[in-house]
């Protein structure tokens, strides 16, 4: 070790003694054992946790809100299945009666108001009509149910009067089956 | 938060105080807190220069033991190295976000330059420790926190490696260079010295 060293060692000595004899001020201290003691968190920590979950509980409700309001709105302006949806009935004696009266005659004016009104007349109590395609064929015991969504123009087929100006807008109409599957009635339901 | 416990904390060790810390022993961590906040202080006092800066690490390290008391495990370390560890990185990413840090890598050394002895005859012990505490200063910080380590806190190698993160290998010529350069500054120190002197 040289004279050089030797004196960087001396005065790393003398830096050494005065530099542990630093200590941190008192108020640093307090601080920090009133936060420890009272088992209060420093308020840097308090700022960065505590907003998050003050924040997340009304997002939470909002988002809830929303969602309800959502499904609400979608239950009211949910257009019916377009699908057929069958049930099992049975076969209402009305039909029976409405299938002796005679289809009434198409009107032309507009779409499924017209056909709905020129069917009306024969209407039975539940509101089915006798198909008059469905002449001749035996009562089933156990008829099906089966709503589907329909064009007017299509109830020609049944042999129902439709005026051939009939709106191309579809209507939901239930159909009653008999167990051959052939269609017996038919009620309109928008 | 923390349940206070009255418990006999002043001889226990270290690691019995974390584990009490851990229990929510408030005594166990102002105990811990008596023992190594000096340390903490002085490193970050002596990195930085700035006591407003040094408070601060000092609280950040102890209140992030405090968010986190099971992080520590004994059997890597000391407490207080664990600690000095915190410090470090606290300050490492101070220097970083606040972009001061100014890297002087680029002062030349002059290792084994030899000095003639009669200047350094004429330098008085006063003038040796001003010019090695000026001369500590200056130093680059990955330097600067060989010297406070091992020099000045003298922590040992093994202690300083785990601190840093580094191979002991590495700390020690870390050392040697900080040492060269601040045997470097005393001789240009004794130079001037010498000077004013004669002048």
């Amino acid at each position: 070790m040289n004279n050089r060293d030797l004196r960087l060692e001396e005065a790393l000595s003398d830096i050494r003694r005065e530099h542990l004899h630093t200590t941190p001020p008192e108020a640093v201290k307090a601080t920090f054992i009133r936060n420890v003691k009272e088992g209060l968190r420093p308020q840097r920590f308090s700022r960065l946790f505590w907003p998050r979950p003050i924040l997340l509980g009304p997002f939470i409700l909002l988002l809830c809100a929303i969602g309800v309001a959502g499904f609400i709105l979608m239950r009211h302006t949910a257009a019916p299945p377009e699908t057929p949806i069958a049930t099992q009935k049975p076969l209402q004696p009305e039909i029976h009666s409405a299938q002796e009266a005679s289809v009434s005659h198409p009107t032309q004016s507009h779409a499924h108001e017209q056909s709905a009104k020129a069917i009306r007349p024969i209407k039975g109590a539940s509101g089915f009509i006798a198909l008059p395609s469905s002449e001749g064929l035996p009562t089933p015991n156990v008829a099906t149910v089966v709503r589907m969504r329909i064009k007017p123009g299509d109830l020609r087929a049944f042999g129902l009067h439709v005026s051939p100006v009939a709106s191309q807008q579809t209507i939901l109409a239930e159909f009653v089956v008999g167990e051959d599957g052939l269609s017996r009635a038919v009620r309109l339901i928008r | 938060m923390f349940k206070r416990h009255r418990n006999r904390t002043t001889g226990a060790s270290d690691s019995d105080l974390v584990l009490a810390a851990c229990r929510g022993s408030a005594d166990a961590i102002g105990e811990l807190y008596e023992r190594h906040c000096a340390l903490v202080y002085r490193f970050t006092l002596r990195m930085s220069g700035k006591a407003l800066i040094a408070e601060e690490i000092t609280q950040e390290v102890f209140l992030a033991f405090l968010r986190q008391p099971h992080q520590f495990q004994a059997e890597k370390g000391a407490f207080s190295t664990w600690l000095c560890g915190i410090a470090r990185r606290q300050f490492w990413k101070r220097i970083e976000r606040e972009e001061s840090f100014v890297d002087i890598d680029a002062f030349e050394e002059q290792i084994d330059e030899e000095f003639p002895l009669g200047p350094y005859e004429l330098l008085n012990r006063k003038d040796a420790v001003n010019a090695v505490r000026a001369g500590i200063e200056q130093l680059p910080l990955w330097l600067k926190e060989v010297i406070v380590l091992c020099e000045l806190e003298e922590l040992t190698y093994p202690q300083v490696s785990f601190i840093l993160g580094v191979p002991i290998g590495t700390v020690r010529s870390r050392l040697h260079r900080a040492k060269a350069r601040l045997a470097a500054l005393i001789c240009t120190e004794s130079a001037c010295a010498v000077e004013e002197k004669l002048l």
